[in-house]
Formats: C-alpha cells, sequence, structure tokens
C-alpha cells in the first residue's frame, strides 16, 4: 500500500469516528421516536459555531467546548421535543418529519444573518502538529478528535447496555405500550432520547471545530455522511453506526485520494444508493 | 368497606367510533373479577382505560382511592393497577431477565426486584432457564408466563389480565390458571378477562358480561356458569 492509501485510510478511519457518532444520535431519535431528525446537521453546526465562538471570545479550548457544546445541544434538543416534536405525535407521521426540515431551515438560514456566509476556521496553537503513524503524518487534532469521538460513543453505548435509564430507552423503542404498563414515563423517554440524540451532534460539533471550517451549511455535509451512515450501520443499529462510520470514512478518504476533485459527495450518494439497492437492512440490521 | 376499583358510567371509543356506552363495575380487594363477552365487545378498550393506555371520553375510574381516569398509564402502574396486556407486549429483542426487571422499573418494586425475581421464578419455574434467552424467541405460553411474571415484579395490588390463555397450548393455559389461582388465594385481587369463559368464571367472585360496549349480566362467577343464556351462549350448552 502506498503511503499516501495509507495516510487516506488513517484519516478516514479517524474521521469515521466522528461520523459514527454523528449516525450514532441520529439513529437513537429513530430508534425511539421514529423520526428521521433533519436538522441534525443544523444542530451540529450549531455546536460547531458554538466551540467557535468560546474559543474566539474567551479563548476556550475545542476540546473543552465538548463539555459545553454536548450539554447545551442536550437541552436544545429536550427543548425541541417538548415544544415542537411533542404536540405533533398521534397526528400524521410526516409532520414531524415537516417540523424537523423546518427547523433545519430556520437554523441554517438564522446562523446566516447573525454570523454571516462565510467559512471559518479555529487555529489552535496546536493546528499544525502532526504524529507520525507507520508512513503516515497524521494531524494531532484529528487523533484528538477520534479519541472523543470514540470516548462519547463508548459512554452512550455503556448507558444503553448497562443502565437503568438505557433500558427504559430501549423498552420503549421497542414496545412503548408496553414500556408504559411497566410504569416508565414515555413522553419523558422521548424527550431524553431527542435531547441525547442532540447532544451527540453538540459533542462531534466541538470536535470537529480544531480541523473542520464553521459556516452556516457546513451541517449538510455532516446530515448525508450520517444518513449514509446510518443506512450502511443498519437503521436502528447503535453498534452498526461505529462500523459505518467508519467505513464511510475510509471509503470517502480512499475515493477522495485517488478520484479527481470533489468527487467525494458522489462517493457518498453512491454508497448509499448501492447499500439501499443490495442489502437495504445495513450491514448488521436484519430486518427493516 | 369502599372498593379497590370502581368504575362509573365509562365511556370511551376510538377515532369516529365509539365503542364502550357507560360501563360500571366495582371490584374488592382480594376479590377475582371476571369480565366475558364475544370478539369485538369492548373488554380490551375498557382494561386500556384503567391502565391509561386509552384515555377515556366520559365517566370516572377510582382507584385505591384515586380518580385515575385522566393519569397518564405510568402513574398507574405507580399506584398498583398492573396490567397484562393483550398481545402481552413484551420487549422483544431483550433478554427474559430484563423484561422482568423492567416490571421492577419504579423505586418501590425496584428495592424488592430480587425476592420479586424469585417469587416469579417459582410460579412460573421454566423461565429459569430461559432467563438470557431474548424474549421474542420463547413459545406463546412462555411469553405469557413473562407477561405476567413482568407485571408481578411491579408488585401490583390489582392484577388485570387481558386473554391470558389466548393462543397458547391447553397445557399452559392449565398452567397459567394455576398460577392465577394461587395468586388470588394469596389475597392478590384479579381482573380478568377471558373468551374461554368456564376458566375464568369458576374461579370469579364477580363477573360481568359485557355486549356490544355494555354490560348487560352480572353476578358471582357461579351464578353466570348456572345461567342457561350464559351457557347458551358462550359454554355451547343446550
Ligand atoms: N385501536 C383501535 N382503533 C380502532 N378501533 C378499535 C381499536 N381497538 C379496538 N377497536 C374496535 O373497538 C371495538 C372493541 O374492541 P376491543 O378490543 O375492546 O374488543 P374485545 O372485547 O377486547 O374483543 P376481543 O375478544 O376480540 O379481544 C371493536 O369493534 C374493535 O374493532
Ligand atoms: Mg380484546
Amino acid at each position: 500500500m502506498s503511503a499516501l492509501l495509507f495516510e487516506a485510510v488513517v484519516a478516514g478511519v479517524l474521521l469515521g469516528g466522528v461520523y459514527g457518532l454523528v449516525a450514532l444520535g441520529l439513529n437513537i431519535i429513530y430508534g425511539v421516536l421514529d423520526i428521521i431528525n433533519f436538522a441534525h446537521g443544523a444542530m451540529m453546526m450549531m455546536g460547531m459555531y458554538l466551540t467557535f465562538w468560546l474559543f474566539r471570545a474567551w479563548g476556550i479550548d475545542p476540546y473543552l467546548s465538548i463539555f459545553i457544546a454536548g450539554p447545551v445541544l442536550f437541552v436544545f434538543g429536550a427543548v425541541v421535543y417538548r415544544f415542537l416534536l411533542d404536540p405533533m405525535r398521534g397526528t400524521a407521521l410526516q409532520n414531524q418529519f415537516l417540523v424537523t426540515l423546518g427547523l433545519s431551515l430556520f437554523l441554517t438560514n438564522a446562523a446566516q444573518a447573525m454570523f454571516s456566509p462565510d467559512f471559518r476556521v479555529l487555529q489552535t496553537s496546536y493546528a499544525q502538529e502532526v504524529v507520525q503513524i507507520g508512513p503516515a503524518f497524521i494531524p494531532l487534532t484529528r487523533i484528538f478528535t477520534f479519541l472523543a469521538a470514540l470516548a462519547a460513543t463508548a459512554v452512550l453505548l455503556f448507558i444503553f447496555q448497562r443502565t437503568r435509564l438505557g433500558r427504559s430507552i430501549r423498552a420503549v423503542a421497542q414496545q412503548q405500550d408496553g414500556a408504559a404498563l411497566c410504569g416508565i414515563d414515555v413522553r419523558h423517554v422521548y424527550t431524553l432520547a431527542f435531547a441525547i440524540g442532540s447532544a451527540c451532534v453538540g459533542v462531534a460539533g466541538a470536535a470537529v471545530t480544531p480541523f473542520f471550517y464553521v459556516s452556516p451549511t457546513v451541517g449538510d455535509v455532516f446530515n448525508i455522511a450520517s444518513f449514509v451512515v446510518v443506512v450502511l450501520g443498519g437503521l436502528g443499529s447503535m453498534s452498526g453506526s461505529l462500523l459505518g462510520g467508519l467505513l464511510l470514512g475510509v471509503a470517502v478518504a480512499i475515493g477522495a485520494a485517488i478520484l479527481p476533485g470533489s468527487f467525494k459527495e458522489v462517493l457518498m450518494f453512491a454508497i448509499f444508493l448501492a447499500v439501499l439497492l443490495f442489502k437495504p437492512t445495513g450491514l448488521l440490521g436484519s430486518k427493516a | 368497606m369502599s372498593s379497590l376499583l370502581a368504575v362509573e358510567d365509562l365511556q370511551a371509543g376510538y377515532g369516529n367510533l365509539s365503542v364502550l356506552h357507560g360501563i360500571s363495575f366495582e371490584l374488592n380487594a382480594g376479590e377475582v373479577g371476571a369480565m366475558v363477552g364475544a370478539n369485538g365487545a369492548g373488554k380490551s378498550t375498557t382494561l386500556r382505560c384503567l391502565s391509561g393506555l386509552l384515555r377515556p371520553r366520559a365517566g370516572t375510574i377510582i382507584f385505591a382511592g384515586e380518580d385515575i381516569s385522566n393519569l397518564p398509564a405510568h402513574r398507574i402502574v405507580e399506584l398498583g393497577l398492573v396490567q397484562v396486556p393483550e398481545g402481552r407486549l413484551l420487549f422483544p429483542a431483550m433478554s427474559v431477565r430484563e423484561n422482568l426487571m423492567l416490571g421492577a422499573f419504579l423505586p418501590e418494586p425496584r428495592k424488592r426486584m430480587s425476592q420479586s425475581m424469585d417469587a416469579v421464578l417459582s410460579y412460573f419455574p421454566a423461565l429459569r432457564e430461559k432467563l438470557d434467552l431474548p424474549a421474542g424467541s420463547l413459545s406463546g405460553g412462555q411469553q405469557q408466563m413473562v407477561a405476567v411474571g413482568r407485571a408481578l415484579m411491579s408488585r401490583p395490588k390489582l392484577l388485570v389480565l387481558d386473554e391470558p390463555s389466548l393462543g397458547i397450548a391447553p397445557l399452559l393455559v392449565r398452567e397459567i390458571f394455576e398460577n392465577i389461582e394461587k395468586l388470588a388465594a394469596g389475597g392478590l385481587a384479579i381482573l380478568l378477562i377471558e373468551q374461554n369463559i368456564g376458566n375464568a368464571l369458576s374461579l370469579s367472585q364477580r363477573a360481568w358480561v359485557i355486549e356490544n360496549g355494555a354490560i348487560v349480566m352480572q353476578g358471582s362467577g357461579r351464578e353466570l356458569l348456572d345461567d342457561p343464556r350464559i351457557q347458551a351462549a358462550y359454554l355451547g350448552i343446550q
């Protein structure tokens, strides 16, 4: 394997961890609420701007901002669920899709109005440092970000598999009336699930700003990526999110290394369509 | 003594369809009550109102002295009215153990989780070796045992069972009914719905026949069993 390709694979795996976390958030929301949150990327953009401005105003390190952006998006998600989505429950499902789509447009346009459409870059003092892995030179920030995404994913999987809270969320996802009959407050769990899914993009947003530009439409990139990952890993499959994220990261990185120009997005869509055509339940998913 | 459950003029339905047209009945602590009636009569609809899965359109439901007519389902469980629903509504991908643990989700039942688990496994010993299997992989009868077990884990004051024998092998039906009798003998109040009414009526102090969303006959289980109209309509005795 050429050094270039190796570097692409490593970079892909590292960014794939972030895709995995973003997709995990989408999957949690879908798995519990049956809502595809089209505002997922726009909410990630919020996390990115928050991190950017915290750095600009007070010099707060972006990796430290994970602990701010995560909780802020958690609360934002809870409020969005309670006031915009919960009132729609019981009406046609497309109403909830439309609400998230509308929210996405609103957030993007609000960001454009407040911050201008300019691309911004957050420059930390360690932005240029690299680490040698085999023949490849990998930016330190990529590694930090990967570790942060991995840690957040691990914490979430632990919560879901091992805690009472996680068990109650899984119960609602599988059988909502059954859960209510066990004494679980279903509405509360819905709110939590949306909040946790939103916190994922808060964390991811903060974690990518050391090397990813910030702009009002930056969420689109991650929206598309997370839809592809969710389809790759299987809708509703939590472990599939991480695997799908890593796979997409690698595929896109290799594609970018060997294909001309901006074929990245084209490649994402090609993977998306290929999976839908040949393995519509995803790589780990068993049933649709 | 005031009754454990008092339902007064209960009305309910779905969309434009009105199903219950004023149902009233009472059950005391420690009693077994059975509600029988044909398909679509409104039995499950009545139970869904009791457990808070369906909001009544009119009427009141008083349980243990509290008006629960408009409480959400999880609050009603907290008060001790616990339902084993039609179709069981287990968590199919979770292990039997997790299903049972979820029955003890609320703080009070959780304190006594391990005792409850032992009790459930002594009622249904067959579940002991299935604890780590996904609930969805069990037979219908065993799933029904899990469903009853899960409800018992919540430490009910009133156990409500919606057709526990539906679609289950006769041997297991017997086992489930034996356990219902044991629970009743232990002083637990039970409200039971059955189409297979012989079993249900013979162990009930109170029974109601429901037709088209209204109670058309009531009495003790024995009285209804001996009633020629019931025998003709439900037991196939001429
Ligand atoms: N979710 C629903 N939406 C619309 N109509 C419903 C719904 N559930 C039940 N019904 C209707 O309400 C009526 C009463 O149904 P219910 O389930 O209470 O009957 P049941 O007495 O429990 O019958 P079964 O013995 O078949 O379980 C039926 O006509 C049924 O078609
Ligand atoms: Mg029924």
